[in-house]
């Protein structure tokens, strides 16, 4: 790390160019006034809020924003989603109340789906817990409907 | 190792008196004006923002080669430092004090800038032309020569930005405002063999991105 005295002094003379820049003419008689102005009317700092300051982050990271807005739409179309199927399923406290003695130690997981923790068989007269038809929002069901392909028709 | 600045003077706003010679009596009215700022005496604070507001300026826009930047951040640390005021305990003084915040601003915001970088420069002043050290830089016997001062100041604002923050942070202070190692210590809270070290690296590095217009 050592070095010449006389090393960067060619350096040094081309920076000495910088402390020639100057502002604008005026500029450091309206300085003082612009801050004491704003110092008494206590505005507050130009980025200090959380969303401003993630927006700022965000507007600097484009790769970032575009992740963060494909997250959310994922997140919505899944929101909907659920929340369009949660509709359409029969209530779920029917359910439990219906079958909940048949099947004493079944775990109910959400959305209408059963896990049996024992190895407990059903009886066969017991209808099946989950409805024949579940309306779902990204495979809607159609009911089925009688065709005949016997010829002459 | 290198010496401590060896470079004189000049009249331009933007460079600073070392710390060691401004006078006790400069550094107690400080102090003054401070207590009386802390007891919300705006007046007071506008007679601090006075003193050091070219000081202050002049460090950011070096950092940022940006008016509209560090007109921005030289404000906002002024009110930080109005905010901060009641935690100023005097154990350093006030234009340290003040200048960390300012350092701190900048660097926090250079490194949201990175993507974003404009150069806005400041005009030179007339004894520009006159300095004879810069004359020399552009004069017809250099191979700079059909460079005029303009463009040597975007050369050299450019190759200072290629630089990390805290490189142009130490060139800044040393080499353009004169501060000592041991100020530049105290605003950087390193130790002066790391601000030795790092004015060392940003210096070769300059070097070599101005190698052209240094032969």
């Amino acid at each position: 790390m050592k070095a010449a005295p006389e090393e960067f002094e060619a350096l040094k003379k081309l920076l000495a160019l910088k402390r020639h820049e100057q502002p604008p003419p005026g500029y450091f008689d309206h300085l003082p006034r612009t801050i004491r102005a704003r110092v008494q009317a206590g505005v507050p700092e130009t980025v200090s809020g959380f969303w401003e300051t993630l927006f700022h982050r965000l507007t600097l990271r484009p790769a970032a924003a575009y992740s963060a807005v494909g997250i959310a739409c994922v997140g919505l179309v899944v929101g909907f989603g659920l929340f369009f199927q949660e509709e359409g399923d029969p209530p779920y406290q029917t359910s439990v109340e219906t079958f909940g003695q048949v099947f004493p130690e079944e775990v109910i997981v959400p959305l209408g789906m059963k896990l049996a923790s024992t190895n407990v068989e059903p009886e066969s007269s017991v209808q099946p817990l989950l409805p024949q038809h579940t309306p779902s929002f990204f495979f809607p069901t159609q009911p089925a409907t009688s065709v005949n392909f016997s010829p002459g028709q | 190792m290198i010496e401590t600045k060896s470079y004189h003077a000049t009249e331009s706003l933007l460079t600073t008196a070392p710390l060691e010679n401004r006078s006790s009596n400069q550094m107690s009215d400080d102090l003054a004006l401070v207590k009386r700022a802390q007891q919300e005496d705006v007046s007071a604070f506008d007679e601090l923002v006075r003193r050091y507001q070219e000081r202050i300026y002049a460090t950011v826009y070096h950092m940022t080669s940006n008016h509209e930047d560090a007109n921005d951040l030289v404000q906002e640390s002024f009110l930080k430092a109005y905010r901060a005021l009641k935690s100023f305990k005097g154990n350093s003084s006030f234009y340290t004090w003040v200048y960390r915040i300012a350092v701190n601003k900048t660097i926090n915001f250079l490194k949201q800038r990175r993507n974003k970088f404009q150069m806005s420069l400041d005009d030179l002043d007339f004894n520009a032309e006159h300095d004879p050290d810069l004359v020399a830089l552009i004069s017809d016997k250099t191979p700079r020569r059909e460079l005029n001062l303009a463009e040597l100041q975007e050369k050299l604002n450019a190759a200072m930005q290629k630089l990390s923050e805290t490189h142009r942070l130490v060139v800044t202070l040393h080499d353009i405002q004169g501060l000592s190692h041991e100020e530049i210590g105290k605003i950087m809270d390193c130790n002066v063999g790391t601000v030795r070290s790092r004015l060392f690296y940003a210096r070769q590095q300059l070097q070599a991105y101005l190698s052209d217009y240094l032969k």
